[in-house]
């Protein structure tokens, strides 16, 4: 490397590229666990680094595979190797950017900064067109950000590994930010696994470049709400100020002449557009304005130069998801279901199954109409559905409809299992007059059963039961009763008389052991030939078990 | 000369059918740790789903390289002068970047046109079939494309699955999210739609699961073809085809596994059915 006496270099040849670029390999090397952790757009399948990693190698590999006659150090025939083995999209966007990088190092013996700046504004570009869809706050936004940060540098000062320093100082911010940009991040309090790999080489790289043995590379940390960055304060201030009617187009371009003023530029481009971001010295100027009407704003950048990267974007789409994203926390879902039922384990049954919300109430504490007014706001939905569960609570229920501020429809489920099977056939993604009719439908496909102790002495249709003995119900009604509770639950069972294929679900209560419950699938099994049996914990006080049969 | 059709592996397509229709399948990777075996090449599907079961960290795949897919229209450019490459949906794979990325590369003479399935196994493979039943008529690459393109809202898979934990860990979930969490044993049946994962029901046992596909498949008669795709169940897959025959009285129920790609995100259990209405 022309390495001078002192810390600084004025440029590096392709040989030396391909050595700091092994070294960026090994510190991804040493981060892919990382990369491949943070993984989640667009499909979080935890590979991004694998992919990136497998794509560095391939343009490692890409000289000695061109057929001999390339030297080890060629940009291009690197490019053409990560090109051809690039795997995965994040592999397609980095093997893109290295194309564009190669593009605009071509036929240079040594790359100074200045050489750097420019090759990463074509890497840029070429990574933009790489996808079909440029999403922010991925990848793409980090090797803008890098070519920018580059261009500033080279434009002070002429040493490259400030330039290379001053770049991956640009990928750290970059990377910290894609949360802010990207909903799914934010979401996931993760920075874009992409935008990290690539910030992983270029600091392994920087270690290379400065002949440093790689040390242990410091990730950043995800910016995230509470942080909120410059970025999306603009981008905040950007939506006030235009509130729900912005429209128009997204345009940004790259203008390169001689003798550009980007001041003088701004200032025309701020009488044809709004929120015009300008930057660049006298050779390239990089635009960015919303345009009701972009031909001008092209037109005026032609006059000036040769305009290349051209970028132009419908913003209707892109506001509607920022107003949308913001306002998320007070938005109403469009429906929602409220279950009313008693136990923990119940409960979580419910919202397990997609209840957004279950309300406490059963047997023995019926809830009030004002109870299920209050919980039915708690939904959060313009539309609640309402499994009451219990045929006490089900004048409640009807009672609270012309009250609610919100649309509701009642689903008449008498008990817990009718409730829980009309619960599973509610799908989020359907039509609510389809959901509805489809858990009316699924209530009447199971058979409802109970085994509890009698609290008084009773006789109801032949059936007899003393104080303290154990009764079986079938749909509310007794039917068997004896002193001991497996014996009647399985007479109980016998009385549903279950066929070959059925399924069982038996929902052990707050009273019963778990052990007990196992115990009881078990001797259900041995009485009844072919039968499914399910033990779930239900945590319901008073019935020792709650079983459906399907 | 006549049009070629090109796909990927997630097409499922049975051996002998891509040779008698003359498809040209690049296959997608399958990665245990730092073995990659190319899908349906190197690995087959029971080797694989003997492994997957086995195996204590999950398979993960890859979409054939902008390389591979370089190959392929080179080798197939050299006999035709009009190629139509249809592929899994974009939102399910990268597969069409790494396509779209070959033919930007190739230098040839021959006339590439992609196309996105917004399906991915049997339901994709069921549109190459389309294209391939055209270019074998001898459609222009035009004409196939149209027909193709015209075909893909006809045509969708859906799948009884044992568990959702493959697709969950697989990253490929989508829609399907609803029907994650629940405490109860479910058979989570569920359709490509969009492109992408989608919820329809779910089923308390399998043999309900099974009901109810034949009876969505009931309602969309007519149909043009149909088949079904198994992971480990051939059995089970045959009774189902058998089933599912009295719907499609002008033809035969194709039968066919999924193969290790689309497997890797589905599990072991699964039974699928690609249906294509007749318009």
């Amino acid at each position: 490397m022309a390495r001078g006496t002192g810390a600084t270099i004025t440029s590096i040849d392709s040989e030396d590229l391909r050595r700091i670029l092994v070294q960026g390999r090994r510190a991804l090397e040493d981060n892919v666990e990382a990369v491949n952790a943070l993984n989640v757009f667009p499909v979080p399948d935890g590979d991004t680094g694998t992919n990136m990693l497998l794509t560095l190698r391939a343009l490692e590999d890409g000289p000695a595979n061109a057929g001999g006659q390339m030297p080890p150090g060629s940009v291009t025939a690197m490019a053409r190797g990560a090109l051809l083995g690039a795997r995965g999209n994040s592999g397609v966007i980095f093997a893109q950017f290295f194309q564009g990088l190669a593009r605009g190092l071509e036929g240079k013996e040594r790359f100074t900064a200045h050489d750097l700046a420019l090759a990463l504004a074509e890497g840029s570009a070429a990574a933009y067109k790489a996808v079909g869809n440029p999403v922010e706050g991925t990848m793409l936004t980090v090797i803008r950000e890098m070519a920018e940060a580059a261009q500033q540098e080279a434009d002070r000062g002429v040493d490259f590994i400030e330039t290379w320093d001053a770049v991956c100082q640009a990928a750290r911010a970059s990377v910290a930010r894609t949360p802010t940009l990207l909903p799914v991040l934010r979401e996931a309090g993760v920075v874009d696994a992409g935008g990290l790999g690539l910030c992983v080489i270029m600091e392994g790289a920087l270690s290379g470049l400065r002949d440093e043995e790689l040390g242990a590379i410091e990730l950043p940390a995800p910016e995230l709400d509470g942080d909120a960055s410059a970025a999306q304060l603009v981008s905040e201030a950007f939506i006030d100020a235009t509130e729900e009617d912005l429209y128009g187009y997204c345009t940004q371009f790259l203008i390169q002449g001689e003798g550009l003023d980007p001041d003088a530029v701004r200032e025309r481009l701020e009488s044809l557009a709004t929120s015009t971001v300008v930057i660049g010295g006298d050779a390239m100027v990089r635009i960015h304005v919303h345009a009701e009407d972009p031909g001008p704003v092209l037109s005026f950048g032609v006059s000036l130069g040769t305009v290349s990267q051209v970028s132009i974007e419908n913003m209707d789409e892109q506001h509607q998801e920022f107003v949308a994203a913001r306002r998320g926390k007070q938005e109403l879902k469009p429906v929602g279901v409220l279950a009313i039922a008693s136990g923990d384990g119940l409960s979580d049954v419910f919202i397990g199954s997609g209840a957004a919300r279950v309300l406490s109430g059963g047997d023995t504490m019926n809830p009030s109409t004002q109870e299920i007014l209050d919980a039915v706001e708690e939904v959060g939905a313009e539309r609640v559905i309402l499994l009451p569960n219990n045929p006490n609570i089900i004048a409640a229920a009807q009672q609270a409809k012309p009250l609610s501020s919100r649309e509701i429809t009642v689903i008449p489920t008498e008990s817990i299992p009718q409730g829980i099977a009309a619960m599973l056939s509610f799908n989020s993604t359907q039509e609510y007059e389809e959901n509805v009719r489809e858990m009316e439908q699924a209530m009447g496909a199971v058979v409802s059963g109970a085994v509890c102790n009698a609290s008084r002495d009773a006789e109801l249709g032949g059936v007899r039961v003393a104080e303290g003995q154990v009764m079986g119900l079938l749909e509310r009604k007794m039917v068997v009763s004896g002193d001991d509770r497996i014996g009647a639950l399985c007479d109980l069972v016998s009385e549903i008389g279950p066929d070959g294929g059925s399924l069982i679900t038996l929902y052990w209560g707050a009273d019963t052991g778990e052990e007990e419950a196992h115990g009881a699938a078990e001797e259900l099994q041995n009485r009844f030939n072919g039968v499914e049996v399910e033990v779930v914990f239900g945590g319901q006080p008073h019935y020792n078990y709650i079983l459906s049969v399907e | 000369m006549a049009v070629k059709v090109i796909t990927d592996s997630t097409s499922d397509l049975p051996p002998a059918l891509v040779e008698e229709l003359g498809i040209n399948v690049v296959p997608a990777n399958v990665h245990f740790g730092e073995e990659v075996y190319r899908d349906g090449v190197e690995i087959t599907g029971d080797e694989f789903y003997r492994r997957l079961v086995a195996s204590s960290r999950l398979p993960t795949t890859s979409q054939p390289t902008p390389g591979d897919f370089l190959s392929a229209y080179n080798e197939v450019g050299q006999t035709t002068d009009e190629i139509i490459s249809v592929h899994v949906s974009a939102k399910l794979s990268g597969t069409l970047n790494s396509a779209a990325q070959a033919r930007e590369e190739y230098g040839g003479d021959c006339r590439i046109e992609i196309i996105d399935s917004l399906q991915g196994s049997m339901g994709l493979g069921m549109l190459v079939i389309a294209a391939a039943e055209a270019a074998n008529r001898g459609g222009s690459l035009d004409e196939v494309a149209a027909e193709t393109r015209a075909a893909v809202p006809n045509v969708g898979f859906m799948g009884l699955l044992d568990t959702l934990e493959y697709l969950v860990k697989g990253g490929r979930i989508g829609k399907a999210q609803a029907f994650v969490g629940s405490l109860l044993r479910i058979k989570p049946l569920l359709a490509i739609r969009d492109g992408e994962a989608h919820p329809l029901e779910r089923a308390r046992t399998r043999a309900k699961g099974v009901d109810r596909m034949c009876q969505l498949v009931q309602d969309m008669m007519p149909l043009e073809d149909l088949a079904v795709v198994y992971t480990t169940t051939p059995d089970e897959a045959r009774s189902l085809a058998q089933r599912l025959q009295a719907f499609l009285p002008q033809g035969q129920v194709r039968l066919g596994q999924v193969g290790p790609a689309v497997g890797t995100y589905l599990g072991p259990g699964v039974l699928g059915v690609a249906h294509r209405k007749q318009v």
